[in-house]
């Protein structure tokens, strides 16, 4: 749910989100904590790969609540608030910490029906993301978000044949500017303000694997964010705000539904950068448990509504 | 949920992107990027009598006399700059308002920007160690890393320095044409970053 924020923090969580294919059932209300916990040592400064030994390893650790309650079986409401704690292992800076960006999303299935020997599906997804504490934005790779408000915009198109899918999506990601802690800063010139443009960024996800949403999801992961502007980080600089943060992870996600207790599921997973730009190449494993709960009075029995 | 209901509900979703997507205006404005045209207190119009630093006396670089205002050449260049006026494009329009703030500001920032833009190390050699930029190639990377603050207060003094001493041709003194002598006040100025 986070994937909006990949910057050098790069806290995703592939979880159970606002960027797959599943739909909670009306009055469904999926909630629980999740970890996500990434490293990297190497980083892309502008297109140059490299160390740094003022940094050292770079960790994140990601603590957030995540929910998804289920409006109608064809729109739901999704939210997410993380407590994100950063640290470098060598050199003088401070590692920083606190509640980070609060996401709301709306997902909304239009259309699902049976096409050739599968079952094709359609979902507009709008989302939007604010900071909920001040904590610093003008500190990478070391603060724990960039205070920008956003926008995401997302569609997606999901295709399954027994127990196997593919989803795709893209997503276009409208960003506010931000204001800094400097009266003036250089990025390629010298700003005699305290308001940095951010540039916007847009998101494509490519997921495939085996689901069968009551029991067993295993799915890999490839997502690509791309930053639409921005600078690269000067030669021996700390990055930006508005650097031009580019990034392609790879990643796998499982989530398995407790046969015991009904509405209990494990989710667990983890991904790597592949390639990047301005960013870390983080490596993060992620886990969390969701427990559904069924609001609507007529059944006990609570599930994921979706092609089960 | 009736499908009345379904419509509502993607009515409001779709009115908040619109009200967000309308706030999200970019592009950025400096403090000094609009400024009224600068209206000096004190023309200096003894400035030919000023103590010079840098030279000797206001004679050391003589200035030759105009043309005079009669002549055929001087009317043509008159001219000249009477049609160029009557055809300014909107960028040269932007350049004469930026520069209108004056020019001690206007250097000043661009001298903090060059100061900002060299304020970094040069990426070290795989050993450790720190290149020497090459004072036969100053403009290849390594570059001077000549933003560090002696090197910083010396780039403003120079440019200080020959901002102000510009030569003008000023009429009615008999003595020729003077250099403005380095005004004090730039250096100062330039001190504060």
């Amino acid at each position: 749910m986070a994937l909006c924020l990949i910057t050098f923090i790069h806290a995703t969580a592939n979880a159970q989100t606002d960027a797959d294919a599943i739909m909670m059932a009306k009055n469904n209300f999926c909630v629980g904590p999740m970890y996500s916990g990434s490293h990297w040592t190497d980083y892309w400064e502008g297109t140059l790969k490299r160390t740094n030994d003022n940094l050292g390893i770079v960790s994140t650790q990601m603590y957030s609540v995540m929910g998804n309650y289920g409006l109608t079986s064809r729109v739901n409401l999704l939210f997410s608030v993380p407590y994100v704690e950063t640290q470098a292992s060598a050199g003088t800076l401070h590692g920083q910490k606190g509640i980070q960006d609060l996401s709301v999303w709306a997902k909304w299935m239009p259309f699902e029906k049976k096409v050739g020997p599968g079952t094709l599906s359609l979902y507009g997804i709008g989302g939007v993301s604010t900071p909920l504490t001040n904590y610093i934005a003008d500190y990478l790779p070391l603060s724990i978000g960039l205070q920008s408000k956003t926008l995401s915009l997302r569609a997606m198109a999901d295709y399954q044949v027994g127990s196997l899918f593919a989803t795709v999506s893209g997503t276009y990601v409208f960003r506010k500017n931000i204001t800094i802690d400097r009266t003036s800063y250089y990025t390629t010139t010298l700003h005699l303000t305290n308001e940095v443009e951010m540039p916007d960024a847009n998101q494509y996800s490519i997921r495939a694997g085996y689901r069968r949403t009551d029991r067993l999801i295993v799915e890999g992961i490839f997502t690509r964010w791309t930053t639409l502007g921005g600078f690269d980080i000067t030669r021996n600089n700390m990055p930006f705000p508005s650097n031009r943060m580019n990034s392609s992870t790879l990643g796998v996600n499982i989530k398995y539904s407790l046969k015991a207790i009904n509405g209990l599921s494990l989710i667990g997973g983890g991904d790597m950068t592949i390639a990047g730009q301005n960013v870390g190449q983080s490596s993060s494993l992620n886990g969390g448990i969701f427990y559904v709960i069924d609001f609507s009075a007529k059944h006990k029995a609570s599930k994921t509504l979706k092609k089960a | 949920m009736t499908m009345k209901n379904k419509i509502r509900y993607i009515h409001i979703i779709a009115a908040g992107f619109i009200v967000l997507l309308f706030s999200c205006a970019k592009g950025i404005n400096g403090r000094t990027d609009v400024l009224a045209p600068l209206a000096p207190a004190k023309t200096d119009i003894n400035a030919g009598d000023w103590k010079t630093i840098l030279l000797a006396g206001p004679t050391d670089f003589p200035v030759a006399a105009p043309t005079a205002v009669t002549s055929t050449a001087y009317i043509a260049e008159l001219n000249e700059i009477k049609a160029l006026q009557n055809a300014i494009t909107p960028d040269q329009q932007t350049k004469i308002s930026y520069w209108n703030a004056g020019s001690t500001l206007r250097w000043n920032e661009l001298l903090r920007q060059l100061v900002a833009k060299y304020n970094l190390p040069p990426y070290q050699n795989a050993d450790g160690t720190y290149p020497f930029p090459n004072a036969n190639n100053p403009f290849a990377y390594p570059l001077f890393p000549f933003a560090n603050p002696p090197y910083a207060a010396r780039a403003y003094a120079y440019v200080s320095a020959a901002r102000s001493t510009m030569h003008w041709w000023q009429p009615g003194i008999t003595k020729g044409y003077i250099p403005v002598p380095l005004h004090i006040k730039p250096m100062q100025r330039s001190s504060h970053v």
